[in-house]
Formats: structure tokens, sequence, C-alpha cells
């Protein structure tokens, strides 16, 4: 099994690549009906008639598939502490049935915390692109990440 | 009659949109589609984590959030004077602002959830303006375990002429 990496394996403008992720019909819907159960998610017919002209996502669900991709291409390669926070998330597009999502990472700030020294602090900038390379969905959000050197408090 | 509308839309009241008992079951759910993450999925290797105990996704927490906001919404257009115009001036949404995660959820929670219409602003389409709405999320201690920015666009009068 390959070693875990820690904060100070990664550094400024480095790019992490993840995904993809298909989105079905069945999925939007489902997270619809448990989380956000509008006409324009929930009923194809109704989205058909729309503006957008067939079903889209929750700007919700986009976040959670953007999690999965990401946990799979950097939270679990890494020794992640997790995020207190996300700066802001912006959705420039609609995602539809049958998208094909990939995301890509780059580290913006990397320093680790003054009060915890054991933990490394990178903020990102995500972006969340589909199958016609257009950014569907960015984020910005400080990652936190063990330092391999430093012991806890 | 035309209270959806964005010059009509008051800044300051607070909204208490529900609540949800958060489950063991529920959290893992989430957690295995969304964020398979160990102290999301794992009883015993979240308790060695910094968390201490299995923990809702941070995402789970907002799609809640969400899952109150859209009934509790859906009510007060339906039930408005004029429904269908009502519906109309509902727009989308462009993102959120500043999520934090202040404290974690944990299975046996019960979590209240609350909006506050904070800032009114305009949109680079003169149809619509810009609606922002502070979201809070609080446990049974009363303590804000998360909260963030929302934000909607909601449509203007109609110019009369």
């Amino acid at each position: 099994m390959k070693e875990l990496k820690h904060w100070e394996d990664f550094e400024v403008g480095q790019v992490v690549s993840y995904g993809p992720y298909e989105v079905t019909k069945d999925e939007i819907i489902d997270f619809a009906r448990q989380f956000d159960p509008q006409p324009f998610h929930l009923s194809e017919k109704f989205a058909k008639s729309s503006l957008l002209g067939g079903l889209s996502a929750s700007g919700w669900h986009s976040c959670a598939i953007w999690m999965r991709m990401f946990v799979e291409g950097w939270a679990s390669k890494c020794m992640s502490l997790g995020a207190p926070g996300v700066e802001s998330v912006r959705w420039l597009k609609p995602v539809m049935v049958g998208d094909v999502l990939r995301g890509r990472s780059e580290i913006l700030e990397h320093r680790t915390s003054k009060s915890r020294p054991w933990v490394g602090l990178s903020v990102m900038r995500h972006e969340c692109l589909n199958q016609n390379d257009e950014i569907v969905m960015t984020l910005l959000s400080t990652q936190m990440t063990r330092v391999r050197g430093a012991r806890d408090e | 009659m035309s209270d959806f509308h964005f010059e009509n839309i008051m800044i300051g009241e607070r909204h208490e949109l529900g609540k949800e008992v958060l489950t063991t079951a529920a959290i893992k759910k989430f957690a295995a589609r969304y964020d398979p993450q160990y102290f999301h999925l794992d009883e015993k290797a979240a308790s060695d984590s910094l968390f201490g105990a299995l923990c809702a996704s941070g995402w789970h927490v907002c799609a809640l959030w969400m899952s109150k906001l859209v009934p509790y919404r859906a009510e007060a257009i339906f039930t408005a004077p004029n429904p269908m115009e009502a519906l109309a001036a509902q727009g989308p949404s462009p993102g959120v602002e500043n999520i934090r995660w202040f404290k974690p959820a944990f299975a046996g929670d019960t979590l209240n959830f609350y909006s506050t219409i904070i800032a009114k602003e305009d949109w680079h389409k003169p149809d619509w303006g810009l609606v922002k709405t502070q979201a809070e999320i609080i446990n049974q201690h009363g303590e804000t375990i998360c909260s963030f920015i929302g934000k909607g666009l909601i449509r203007k009068l109609p110019n009369e002429e």
C-alpha cells in the first residue's frame, strides 16, 4: 500500500485532477426527492418544457458529486483532516442528465496553522467541468492536511 | 399580491424552516455515495478521529437545510394571493458563499434550520435582483454547527408602461 501524502508533499501551483462521473436521470431524481424537491430537478416532463429543456441536477447535488470525486482524487490519498468551510461555490451552468463531470483543483496558498502546527492549510480553487469542457461550478476552500514532522498537542 | 417580487422582499425576517433528527443510517447512506471518508462511515474509526464520533458530511448538513427550505417556500408561494405570479418571481441560485462547518453533526443530534434575508443587490440582468440569505443550522444544545450565505435571483416588478 502506498503511503498517504502529508502537507509537505504538496506545493503552491500544484494541480490535482479527478473524475469522470456520469450523472444519470435516476440519480438526479433520487437526490432531488431527498433534498431539493423542485419540479426542474424532479420531473422530466416539466423540465422538457422549461427554459433548460431537460432535467437538471440540484446545485447541492453538484457539490456532493464534486465531493465524491475530490475524495477519490485527493482526500483519500493524503492525511486529510477535512475542511472548516468553503469560501464560495458558484453554479455557473446547469448540470444535465447524461453529463460526464470531472474536476481539477489548484493549490493557491500553502502554510501551516499557527495555533496547531500539525495542521497544514491549503487554499484550493476547484473547478468542475462537463464533457464539453465547460466549467459548470467552481469552489474555493481551505483544506486541512496533517504535517509530517509535527506532533499533536 | 406582489410580495414575492424583489422590491417587496423584507430584509431581516428570520424564518424557522423546520427540524430533523440525524440518524446513523442517514449519515452513512449519504457518505457512502458522496463523501466516503471514515469519520462519516465507521463509528469505531470515527471515535479515534479528531471529531470524536461518527458525524455527517458537511454537504449532507447543507443539503438537509435545502430539504427544509423547499417545502417551506412552496407553502408560502402556493398560499399567496396570486400563486402563479409568486412562482414566476422565483429564479435560480448563482451559488453560495462562506460555508462554515463550526462543529460536527453527530448521529442522534436534532438539527434546527433557519433562514434570514440579509441583503438585496442589483444583478447584471435588469429584470432580476439578487437576494442573500443567512442560513443557520443549530443543534439541540443551541450551538450553531453550520452557517452559509445563500443567494437567489428574484424577479423585479414589471415596469408600468
